[in-house]
């Protein structure tokens, strides 16, 4: 079959590879009829994760067809429309019981390797580095899916892929991100990053009941897409200059509060003005420390006395100069992790059925599988508008 | 029953027929067939081939503890004590990992260990082979077939199982499992002690701390894959087809 496979730093490709089997008996095999890029497979792109190897197929938002089911597979049968969770999860664990579900104990075969870096492991997820896992990814033709009975969503009749597809990950992360914020009546939040998780943020924290919301970002297409969709006022770093003169701009714009929570929509790859941009880009790029992470300072230190961090952006290892200060005396509440998108397919599927949110706004471009490559140079480098990838290995468009 | 108060009667060295020539002896021929050696290449000529010959003997007798001279003669001046040219170190491991299951039925998995290959990644084989004995299979990980008899020492049902491997056994080694109701209905806390003699005792501490942490690293992983069979019925593994499923084991 044909997949996108990783070879190295910006080198992708579309290479025939062997075509996934039932493995063990609780997995399903899904033929693939819609995936796209995420975010955080740029972070793989650009050779941030490590654990990645040549020849990993990549790409954890995928859905399509079961075509086959392991022998103690009973929620699911061929020809079922599912969306899969990017986040491979047991369903019997202690952390899946607590719906803890990308904290699974049992989904990564190379937990021992995540446990040296990070002291325990989380879920494996799909095509996402051999620290999580090691699984195939879902660009691909085909996917092998552990653990069927748990991770799938049947489709209903009447959705579109577009309309479902974001399911497996953009539109849980944003929501979980907002639903971390607490958010209370009057509530002012600040999404640092208007990528596609960042829009989900954005549009997230909308419906449950945000006054204010301030999208900082420094691409145009983007600023515009959270004008449009959720009503969010733009803020642009480049013309607020560095992060002590965006705690400013946004005690400004707040009336001396802050916004009374921050989400750092933008994780390990940040961009930074000056000499903090300057020093964490030399940092990273000698390997003195893995992140950059400007946004999750200025989100620090820009945020409310009492208020909450929220961080769906990705890091990998270890950060630089964290505003613990701040975080300390003005009492923060920090949450974070990976999605346990299991948790809200269904309620976030209705909110797609009664017209709460469209999540097809975000997508700007639409591939055939093939074109991988130059899909991943575009939306690195957020060229000819490109917030969000949609592709079909069949080319249908 | 404690682990230490059993491991006194393990055998302390692999009883070999040919090993003749004690601890001692063997350091001291080594050394001197070195010597003869390197004398007999400076020298040369048909005296130093005599000496060279004999250095030769010596350096055999030292490495193997085999000398072909006593065991025509008979002789042996071999200990019990005796520990090779290497020695030996006690390894003790414990260590112990949480599973979502009742301890009982943790307990009927692991009683009669035949089912443990499924889970232990050097185990291939174990098999009954009489009344509280199996008899163990396992590949070295250095390469090459490791077989073992085991017996049951201690055996409390949904509590715990202690065995040691049988004094006429090629390695000494001996084992309990442990299993305890977590608090709150977290499942069963399972604890397990291992203990090992390895090779290379008088190689150092750096040698020692080694063996140990690949010992335990390997047993957490066993461990961790019993915890994953019991909760989810099968173990987790990253392979798309069942071809290399296979070829890789248990993870």
């Amino acid at each position: 079959m044909k997949a996108v496979c990783w070879h190295g730093k910006e080198d992708v490709r579309v290479d025939s590879v062997p075509d996934p089997e039932i493995v063990n008996q609780g997995d399903a095999l899904v033929k693939v009829t819609a995936t796209a890029i995420c975010g955080s497979d740029l972070h793989l792109y650009n050779g941030y994760v490590p654990g990645m190897h040549s020849g990993d197929v990549l790409g954890h938002e995928f859905m399509g067809e079961v075509v086959e089911v392991g022998s103690s597979v009973k929620n699911l049968q061929r020809g079922d429309r599912v969306v899969v969770p990017f986040a491979l999860a047991c369903g019997n664990c202690f952390f899946c019981q607590r719906e803890l579900w990308s904290l699974c104990d049992n989904s990564n075969p190379n937990a021992a390797m995540a446990e040296k870096l990070w002291g325990h492991s989380p879920s494996g997820l799909f095509g996402y580095s051999h620290l999580l896992g090691g699984y195939a990814g879902g660009q691909a033709e085909f996917v092998r899916v552990p653990y069927a009975d748990v991770g799938p969503l049947k489709v209903p009749e009447g959705f579109s892929d577009e309309q479902v597809l974001f399911l497996t990950d953009i539109f849980p992360t944003g929501y979980q991100a907002a639903e971390y914020c607490n958010i209370q009546p009057g509530d002012t939040i600040a999404v640092w990053g208007c990528g596609p998780v960042g829009q989900f943020a954005l549009a997230s924290a909308r419906m449950l009941g945000a006054e204010r919301l301030i999208a900082i970002d420094d691409v145009t297409e983007r600023l515009e897409l959270a004008v449009q969709q959720s009503d969010a006022e733009p803020l642009r770093p480049s013309e607020v200059g560095n992060t002590l003169q965006m705690v400013e701009t946004l005690r400004d714009m707040t009336q001396g509060r802050g916004p009374d929570a921050c989400i750092d929509a933008v994780g390990m790859e940040a961009h930074g003005m000056g000499l903090e941009g300057w020093y964490d880009t030399v940092k990273q790029s000698i390997r003195m420390e893995t992140e950059r992470p400007i946004a999750l300072r200025q989100a620090i230190i820009a945020c409310r006395k009492g208020g909450t961090v929220s961080i769906p952006g990705v890091y990998g290892g270890f950060g630089d100069k964290i505003p613990l200060g701040s975080m300390m005396n003005k009492a923060l509440t920090l949450k974070t992790g990976q999605t346990h998108i299991h948790h809200y397919l269904k309620p976030l599927l209705e909110r797609i059925e009664n017209g709460d949110l469209d999540p097809r706004f975000v997508i700007t471009h639409r591939m055939h599988l093939d074109e991988a490559p130059d899909a991943y140079r575009l939306f690195c480098d957020k060229r000819e508008g490109c917030i969000k990838v949609v592709l079909r290995p069949d080319g249908r468009i | 029953m404690d682990i230490r108060a059993h491991e006194e009667r393990l055998p302390r060295r692999a009883a070999a027929s040919y090993h003749n020539v004690n601890d001692q002896e063997r350091k001291v021929s080594l050394l001197a067939g070195a010597g003869s050696l390197i004398f007999a290449l400076r020298r040369g000529g048909l005296f130093g081939l005599a000496v060279g010959a004999l250095g030769g003997l010596l350096g055999y007798r030292g490495a193997t503890g085999h000398c072909p001279v006593f065991a025509r003669l008979g002789k042996s001046t071999a200990r019990p004590s005796d520990q090779g040219l290497f020695g030996t170190a006690p390894l003790h491991i414990t260590t112990g990992v949480t599973i979502g299951r009742e301890p009982q039925e943790l307990y009927q998995f692991w009683r009669g260990f035949t089912r443990l290959p499924t889970f232990m990644k050097f185990i291939t084989e174990v098999r009954p082979s009489g009344e509280q004995r199996t008899h163990w299979v396992a590949e070295s990980p250095l390469g090459g077939k490791l077989e073992w008899e085991s017996e049951v020492i201690e055996d409390v049902p949904n509590e715990r199982i202690a065995w040691r491997a049988t004094e006429d056994s090629k390695i000494a080694h001996s084992g309990e499992i442990r299993f305890r109701s977590a608090p709150a209905g977290r499942g069963t806390e399972v604890e397990l002690d291992l203990h090992y003699e390895v090779p290379g005792g008088n190689l150092g501490k750096a040698w020692k701390g080694f063996v140990k942490s690949m010992t335990e690293q390997a047993i957490r992983e066993d461990l961790r894959r019993f915890k994953r069979l019991m909760e989810t019925r099968e173990i987790p593994t990253n392979a798309v087809t069942s071809i290399a499923s296979r070829q890789r084991g248990p993870q």
